[in-house]
C-alpha cells in the first residue's frame, strides 16, 4: 500500500528530549512532516484534546511516574482518541511484552528499543492497513450500531486472515458490551482452543465472573497468575471474584499483591482503600487513598471523591487536621468546581462536627445544601450518606430522611447501600424509624415494579408502560425500574404495534442501564426482546 | 556495614546500561545516515552491523540471565510469518548496505497467522542472520513455511556452510567457537524449546545446502 506519509499528523511522547529528537529525526526520514512532541502524559492529552492524529508513538516509561499503558488506558476509555488512531508503544524492556499480552486495552503494536526507521515504517504502514480493513466495523461502532458491527466482524471470521485474532478478539469485546456473555465465551474458548493465550484466558474469566459462575473463575485466574505473575489484571479480576463471594479479607490479599507489584496503577489504589475501608483497615485504606490523591494531583483524570474517600479515612482515624488540609487541597486543586466546593463542604461539616467546633459545621453544612441545591449535583452515594449524617447532627432531620430515602430508592437492590443507611440511622439513635424508612422505600419500589408487571399481565399495557416509564425518570438510577420500564415499552410494541417514540425510549433506558452494569442479568433478557422486536417488525435497529 | 557487593545484579545492571546506550548510539548512526554523506554508506552500514550485533548478544545474555537455569517464558501473540519476515529482513538489510543481497523466499503454504513469540523468535533468527552476513559470499535468503505441525523459518547462505565439528555438537550447552556462536546458538535453541504446544516443542536445526552455504532452521510448533 501506497502511503502519503506527509499527511499523516503524529504525535511523539517521551520524556527525554535527546529521544524525541531523535524519533522526529527517524520519522522525517520517510516523510512525516506533521510532528508534535509531549514530555509528558498531561501535555499528550492537551494535545490529543486539541486536534486529532493519526499516530501515536509513546514511550512506555514516561519518567514522572506514570507509564505509557496507563496513559493508553486513559485515553482509550475517556474516548479522547478515536478507535482509528494508531498508537505504538516503544520500550527498552522486554517487560513490556508481558504487560501487554494480558491488559484488555493493548496498544497497536509495540516496538522494543533500538529499532532501525525502517522497521518503523514497515510497521506504520502495516497497522495503516489493517485500521483501513477494520475502517467498515469503526464506522459502524462510532455510529452506534453494535449489532451490525457485530455481524460484519462474524463475516469476516468466516476466512482466516492475518487479522482474524484481532477480529475474534474485537467480536469478543462487542459480544461483552451488548450482555451477550454466552456468545463472548464462546468466542475466548474458540481462541484458547487455537492457543490459550492470555487476553483470552482473562476473557474468559471475566465471562464466568459476570455469570456468577465464581468457582470457574477463580480457578481458571490462579492458573493464569501462577503461569504468569506479572499479568495484574488477574489480581483485578480475581480481587472482585472473591469480593462477590463476600471473601473480603482474601479480595484485599489479592489486591496488596497486585499493589506491592505495580504501586502507581490509580484504579488499583482505589479499589485497595475501599476494600480496606469495608474490611476495617483504615490503615491500609489511608495509605491507598493518600497514593491515589497524590498521583492524581499531576494527572488529567481525577476526582474529587479520591479527596472525600482520603478525608473521610482520616477522620476515622482522628487524624482532623490532616483531614481538613486535604479538604483544602480539593478546593485548589479543582479551583473552587462547584463539585470540589460540595466534597469540601460535607466532609468539612463533618470534622468540624467531630472536632466539637459545631459554628463551623454548622455553616460548611448549609453551604453544601446551597451548593446542591444551586448546582442540582448528581453526587456519589458516600457523599450522599455524608450529607445526611451531616444534616442529623444540625437537627434537619427531613432533609436526611429525604436524601437518605431518594438513595434507596435508586439503589433498592444494593445489599451494600442499604446496609449503609441503616447503619446511619442507628449511629444517630433512630435505628428503628430509620429500618421503617429504608425497608419502606424498598417495598414502594418492589411494589410499583411488581403492580407495573401485573398490569401488562392483566393485558393494560398501557397502564403498565405509564407506571414504569413514571417511575424510571423519577430514578433514572434503579437498573431494575429502568429495565421494567423498557421491558413494558417493548412488550408494547410487540403486542400493539410499531411504535418509533417506544422504542426510541426502549432504547435510551437499554443504554443508561449498560453505563451503569454491563453485567445485570435483566439486561440480556431485555437487550434480547428489542432485537426480537425490531426483527419482527423488520426495522433496521 | 555496607551490603556485600552482588556481582550478579550488578553485571546485569551495567549489560542493561551498555544496551540503553548502544541504542542511543543507533540512533544517533541513523541521523548520521541521514546526512547521506557520500562515500559513509558502506561504514555506517558496518557500524550499524557492529551495534546490531553487541545489542543483540547483550539482549541475550539479559535473557537469559533472568532466565538463571529456568524456563524461558515466551509471551504468546498472533502473528503473520509473512510480515514477521518481512521486517527481519529490513534489519538485516539495513546492515549490509548491498553489499549481500538479502531476500525473502515465497512459499506457498504459509499460514495467514501463527502463535509465537515475536521478539524471542527475532531474537534467535537476528543471531542467525549475523552469521550469515559474515559468512555469505553475496547472498541471504529468508523463507518461513508451514511443515507439519510446525512453522518453519529458515535463513541459508551462500558462503562455506557450517563446519564439520558444529554441525555434530550437541545444541544443548554453550559452547565457545571461533565464531563466537556458541551463546547465539545456545539463545536459538532456548527459544525454540520455550515454544511449547500441546506436546510439541520448538527445535533448531543446522545444515548444509548440499549446493553450498549453511542453512539455519527454526522450527515453532
Amino acid at each position: 500500500m501506497e502511503i502519503n506519509f506527509a499527511e499523516k499528523r503524529v504525535l511523539i511522547i517521551d520524556d527525554h528530549p535527546g529521544m524525541r529528537s531523535s524519533m522526529r529525526a527517524i520519522l522525517s526520514a520517510f516523510g512525516v512532516i506533521l510532528v508534535e512532541m509531549a514530555s509528558t502524559a498531561n501535555e499528550a492529552i492537551r494535545r490529543l484534546q486539541a486536534k486529532p492524529f493519526d499516530v501515536i508513538v509513546c514511550d512506555y516509561f514516561l519518567g514522572d511516574g506514570t507509564d505509557g499503558q496507563q496513559l493508553l488506558e486513559q485515553l482509550r476509555r475517556n474516548n479522547v482518541i478515536s478507535l482509528s488512531t494508531i498508537f505504538i508503544m516503544v520500550t527498552a524492556e522486554r517487560v513490556y511484552e508481558k504487560v501487554v499480552s494480558a491488559v484488555e486495552l493493548a496498544p497497536d503494536d509495540y516496538l522494543i528499543k533500538p529499532f532501525s526507521g525502517e522497521v518503523l515504517r514497515s510497521r506504520l504502514e502495516r497497522l495503516m492497513s489493517k485500521k483501513l480493513a477494520f475502517a467498515p466495523i469503526y464506522k459502524l461502532l462510532e455510529d452506534g450500531k453494535l449489532a451490525e458491527a457485530t455481524q460484519l466482524c462474524k463475516e469476516l471470521t468466516k476466512h482466516n486472515s492475518k487479522y482474524t485474532i484481532d477480529i475474534l478478539r474485537l467480536l469478543g469485546e462487542l459480544y461483552v458490551t451488548q450482555g451477550k456473555f454466552d456468545e463472548a465465551q464462546d468466542i475466548y474458548q474458540q481462541v484458547i482452543n487455537m492457543r490459550a493465550v492470555p487476553w483470552a484466558r482473562m476473557g474468559l474469566a471475566t465471562m464466568f465472573h459476570y455469570q456468577h459462575r465464581h468457582h470457574e473463575a477463580e480457578e481458571l485466574l490462579e492458573e493464569v497468575i501462577d503461569e504468569a505473575p506479572e499479568y495484574m489484571a488477574a489480581y483485578d479480576l480475581l480481587s472482585k471474584v472473591c469480593e462477590s463471594q463476600e471473601k473480603n479479607e482474601r479480595a484485599q490479599q489479592v489486591l496488596e499483591r497486585a499493589v506491592a507489584a505495580s504501586p502507581l496503577t490509580v484504579h488499583r489504589q482505589k479499589d485497595m482503600g475501599q476494600l480496606a475501608m469495608r474490611n476495617g483497615d483504615m490503615a491500609t485504606a489511608e495509605k491507598a487513598f493518600e497514593s491515589v490523591v497524590a498521583r492524581g494531583k499531576t494527572s488529567f483524570f481525577r476526582s474529587a471523591e479520591d479527596y472525600a474517600n482520603l478525608s473521610r479515612v482520616q477522620m476515622e482515624r482522628g487524624k482532623h487536621t490532616e483531614a481538613l488540609s486535604t479538604l483544602r487541597d480539593v478546593r485548589e486543586s479543582f479551583n473552587g468546581s462547584p463539585e470540589a466546593e460540595f466534597t469540601a463542604s460535607v466532609m468539612e461539616s463533618l470534622v468540624h462536627q467531630k472536632t466539637g467546633n459545631t459554628a463551623a459545621s454548622a455553616k460548611a453544612l448549609e453551604s453544601a445544601l446551597e451548593i446542591q441545591k444551586t448546582h442540582g449535583l448528581k453526587s456519589q452515594e458516600d457523599l450522599s450518606l455524608d450529607l445526611a449524617k451531616a444534616c442529623f447532627a444540625h437537627g434537619k432531620d427531613e432533609e436526611a430522611k429525604s436524601l437518605i430515602e431518594n438513595l434507596v430508592r435508586n439503589n433498592h437492590d444494593s445489599v451494600a447501600l442499604i446496609q449503609k443507611a441503616k447503619q446511619l440511622f442507628n449511629e444517630v439513635g433512630k435505628a428503628e424509624e430509620g429500618n421503617a424508612i429504608v425497608d419502606g422505600s424498598v417495598k414502594e419500589i418492589i411494589q410499583l415494579n411488581n403492580q407495573g408487571v401485573m398490569k401488562a399481565k392483566e393485558g393494560d399495557l398501557d397502564g403498565s408502560v405509564q407506571l414504569l416509564t413514571e417511575a424510571a425518570e423519577k430514578m433514572p438510577g434503579n437498573l431494575q425500574i429502568i429495565l421494567n420500564a423498557a421491558q413494558a415499552l417493548l412488550v408494547h410494541i410487540d403486542k400493539r404495534g410499531w411504535n418509533e417514540d417506544y422504542m426510541e425510549s426502549a432504547l435510551r433506558y437499554i443504554n443508561v442501564a449498560r453505563g451503569i452494569s454491563v453485567a445485570h442479568p435483566k439486561l440480556l433478557s431485555v437487550n434480547k426482546l428489542a432485537q426480537d422486536v425490531t426483527k419482527k417488525y423488520g426495522v433496521a435497529a | 556495614m555496607s551490603a556485600p557487593l552482588d556481582i550478579n545484579a550488578l553485571a546485569a545492571s551495567s549489560i542493561h546500561e551498555v544496551k540503553n546506550l548502544l541504542g542511543q548510539l543507533t540512533l544517533s548512526l541513523e541521523e548520521i545516515a541521514q546526512a547521506q554523506c557520500p562515500g559513509t554508506e558502506q561504514k555506517i552500514a558496518s557500524a550499524r552491523f557492529a551495534c546490531s550485533r553487541v545489542v543483540d548478544r547483550l539482549t541475550e545474555m539479559l535473557i537469559l540471565y533472568k532466565l538463571d537455569g529456568g524456563h524461558l517464558q515466551p509471551s504468546i501473540a498472533a502473528h503473520s510469518p509473512v510480515d514477521f519476515l518481512e521486517d527481519l529482513m529490513l534489519s538485516a538489510h539495513n546492515l549490509t548496505a548491498g553489499r549481500v543481497e538479502i531476500c525473502v523466499q515465497p512459499a506457498a503454504a504459509v499460514p495467514a497467522f501463527w502463535f509465537f513469540d515475536r521478539d524471542l523468535t527475532e531474537s534467535a533468527l537476528m543471531n542467525a542472520v549475523h552469521n550469515a552476513l559474515l559468512h555469505a559470499r553475496s547472498r541471504i535468503t529468508l523463507s518461513t513455511e508451514q511443515s507439519g505441525d510446525f512453522l518453519l523459518f529458515r535463513v541459508a547462505d551462500d558462503g562455506a556452510g557450517y563446519p564439520a565439528e558444529l554441525l555434530q555438537a550437541a545444541l544443548d550447552a554453550p559452547r565457545a567457537s571461533a565464531q563466537g556462536s556458541g551463546l547465539g546458538l545456545f539463545f536459538a535453541n532456548s527459544v525454540a524449546q520455550a515454544h511449547r504446544n500441546q506436546a510439541r516443542s520448538g527445535k533448531v536445526m543446522l545444515a548444509n545446502n548440499p549446493a553450498g552455504g549453511a542453512v539455519f532452521s527454526l522450527y515453532l510448533p
